[in-house]
């Protein structure tokens, strides 16, 4: 199967770029509005949580940085790899169905199309985190050579939602509810994630008794990886690194699996 | 005969009916203890081979399961048991322009395809010119496909399929498209192809042109193979099998046994070349009844084309139209015809019951469904005939030259001329006529009129100094 992926490198890639071009199509930026719509989501996200979540954010000083900037940079840092990743997945799992017509003619991988997804996700999400990391050192902070972890990191979150997303597209082809169930979702985690919080919120007494949310949810490695590079510049633990990469594992795992057992009656359902 | 090139053997692909999603759901979450499916059998024990360079036609009507097969073999669906063996690689019209985007150039759509076919830049890169030069766009190629006509479209796409050199090609109705020329080019590619050693799958409802280039035909009847062998014979069994009331019935008794529900040839060629056989010496023993003249002139193919004929056919039936046929100018039987060439219908009937004024007609339509022409003796102010009951009657149409380049189909019928107007038999559409772009043609559209030209020039305040008359039409 994933001889087959090689095959198709060159689809994947080509197709991937050019669902980023035509995402946009018909309008006078194209391209550049990957960069821009995710620079108006890093000012405006900024901007708001900054003033509304300035008091938090005190005991988290970043010497030299002022903490409503501090604030931008921890947001950021989660927020974008988990736009990456909820928008990877949410296409994923559409992404069969979605390509009925190409599936129904054509002897390509049913997995093609998923990992074009993938890396279309990928791709955008290595602009915005670029772009991140300019409006970053504007601002006055950084660059820092720990930054660069957020690459792995980004990889790895995103072939986690790669494997989900292969696993739940196969499900959908036959029960079409598991798109719309995924939207809820995504939503319902989002807010388990401490992406827009700070995870020492669960140190405040009364919510103490949440923490396991936390421990058993699979997102968080992966935002972990990103604060400790970005936001706080240290080394990721090797036990996060080992956790995501299970995860990864895991998740493909799962999705090839569930696509070997399905694959028979993919296109007839279709 | 040398090794088989495809080879497939006793495949049988099920559908799983579900009542409602909710029914599949129930059997997944009982790990299939609970059964909610019905199986639809969509192909049931099909085995053939083709070997190289092979031209292998499959017949049937829809939801006969040809589709399905041919999904099989370019591995876009999965078989239920069964299998088959390819050597090399596969190219379907079936996918023709399925990986068009509408927004990027020709160009760039001939690399989009050939990723999507899983080929490497460079491979197409190098045939490149060669696609562009088949499709005949130079001028647009640069252009998004978004702006082509659907013939160009057609063009782009089967250019692509057949320059990326597939050693077994499937063809399916996809090429009844675009047009007659272009076809025409389409099948002069596929010879060279085959001259090369690629064999090809045609897939057709067009029995002329599966009879025209197939050595070989698979006739599929509900998934069944019900004949395999010579292309002309699996078209006749077909035609047969298809026709109300036909002899099919007659011809493939059901096991008073009862053994199985389909008895008739399944898998077993010799079996059905036996009903083609019975078929053939039917018509033939009606061939005997017919008075020299006209056994002479009217040979099987006219009669077992009214024999098998399945299509509109109205009438008393007090004449019954039992041959018909087409010839061109050098006396021969034919369907394609040049420009020039003069058209003769020949039309054979046996007389039922007494008529006192029968009238005979013939009426060409075009492709578009336009009639083109039409006539009957009582049009043309022949006198018309008397026809006593027992009797044959022949009629002959001689007609054109004056068709303009397109398909055509004839409608024969007998009529009576007396006040009612009674049709006694009328065939719709039981011949083909495909006037080809050869031969001299003083007009172009879809028929000849009659025609005078004459064309002068004048000096301003002078005499003509020359006039010029084109040589009358008729």
């Amino acid at each position: 199967m994933v001889i087959n992926l090689w095959r198709f490198r060159g689809l994947i890639v080509r197709n991937a770029l050019h669902e980023l071009r035509t995402r946009y199509a018909g309008s006078v930026g194209g391209y550049l509005w990957n960069v821009l719509v995710p620079l108006a989501q890093i000012i405006v996200f900024s901007t708001v949580f900054s003033v509304l979540m300035r008091q938090r954010l005190e005991e988290r000083q970043i010497p030299g940085l002022a903490s409503h900037l501090a604030f931008v940079v921890y947001l950021c840092s989660g927020l974008l790899p988990w736009n990456a990743f909820a928008d990877t997945l949410a296409r994923g799992v559409g992404s069969l169905v979605g390509h009925a017509g190409y599936l129904k003619k054509l002897p390509i991988p049913e997995q093609v199309f998923v990992t074009t997804d993938a890396a279309a996700g990928f791709f955008s999400a290595l602009v915005a985190m670029g772009l991140f990391g300019v409006v970053a050192v504007l601002l006055g902070y950084g660059p820092y050579a720990e930054w660069l972890q957020a690459l792995p990191a980004l990889a790895l979150f995103i072939a986690f939602a790669l494997g989900l997303g292969l696993l739940l597209s196969c499900v959908n082809v036959f029960f079409r509810d598991v798109q719309p169930l995924m939207n809820v979702v995504l939503l319902l985690w989002f807010w388990l994630t401490p992406v827009v919080y700070l995870e020492s919120i669960f140190d405040v007494s009364g919510l103490e008794r949440l923490r396991w949310l936390l421990t058993l949810n699979p997102a968080y490695p992966f935002i972990r990886c990103f604060h400790i590079s970005i936001f706080e510049h240290g080394i990721v633990p090797i036990g996060t690194w080992t956790a995501c990469l299970l995860l990864a594992l895991a998740a493909n795992a799962a999705g090839y699996a569930a696509l070997r057992r399905l694959r028979g009656e993919i296109r007839d359902a279709l | 005969m040398s090794t088989p090139k495809v080879q497939v053997e006793r495949l049988t692909k099920r559908f799983r009916m579900y009542p409602r999603p909710a029914a599949r759901l129930a059997e997944w979450l009982t790990l299939g203890a609970v059964t909610r499916h019905t199986l639809f059998t969509a192909l049931d024990n099909v085995s053939f081979s083709m070997t190289s360079g092979e031209f292998f036609g499959i017949i049937g009507p829809n939801g006969s399961g040809k589709s399905t097969l041919l999904k099989i073999l370019t591995r876009v669906m999965f078989p239920t048991s069964g299998s088959f063996r390819i050597d090399g690689r596969v190219t379907s019209l079936l996918e023709l322009g399925t990986g068009f985007s509408p927004e990027l150039s020709g160009r760039a759509n001939i690399a989009k395809s050939a990723r999507l076919l899983g080929f490497d830049e460079e491979f197409v890169r190098a045939r490149q010119e060669q696609m562009i030069a088949f499709a005949d766009i130079h001028a647009y190629i640069d252009q998004p496909i978004k702006f082509y006509s659907s013939g160009m479209l057609v063009r782009l796409a089967f250019a692509i399929f057949a320059h990326v050199e597939p050693d077994v090609f499937i063809i399916d109705e996809a090429l009844s498209v675009g047009d007659v020329y272009f076809a025409q080019k389409c099948f002069q590619r596929i010879d060279q192809m085959r001259a090369r050693g690629c064999t090809v799958l045609f897939v057709s409802h067009d029995l002329g042109a599966i009879r025209k280039y197939c050595d070989q035909a698979l006739y599929l009847h509900h998934g069944q193979p019900r004949f395999l062998g010579d292309a002309r014979a699996a078209t006749d069994v077909y035609l047969e099998a298809m026709s109300p009331g036909g002899a099919a019935r007659n011809l493939a008794p059901r096991d008073p046994a009862g053994s199985t529900g389909s008895s008739v040839a399944v898998g077993d060629p010799a079996g059905s070349a036996d009903r083609h056989v019975v078929f053939r010496s039917r018509c033939a023993a009606l061939r005997s009844e017919l008075p020299a003249r006209l056994a002479d002139l009217f040979d099987e193919n006219a009669i077992a084309r009214v024999a098998a004929f399945t299509g509109g056919r109205i009438g008393t039936g007090a004449v019954e139209i039992v041959a018909v046929r087409v010839s061109g100018s050098d006396g021969a039987a034919r369907e394609q015809f040049a420009r020039d060439d003069r058209l003769t219908v020949d039309v054979l009937a046996r007389v039922r019951d007494n008529v006192e004024r029968a009238t005979v007609s013939l009426q060409i339509t075009n492709r578009l469904g336009v009639v083109v022409w039409g006539t009957n003796q009582h049009l043309l102010q022949r006198r018309t005939i008397r026809l006593r009951a027992g009797a044959w009657s022949h009629a002959r149409f001689v007609v054109g030259p004056g068709l303009g380049v397109d398909e055509h189909t004839l409608d024969v019928g007998y009529g009576d001329a007396a006040g009612e107007g009674h049709v006694f038999d009328r065939l719709s559409a039981v011949a083909r006529v495909q006037v080809m772009a050869e031969g001299a043609a003083d007009f172009v559209g879809a028929a000849r009129l009659p025609c005078e030209c004459d064309v002068a020039a004048y000096e301003p305040r002078a005499a003509p100094l020359s006039t010029a008359a084109a040589a009358p039409n008729r």
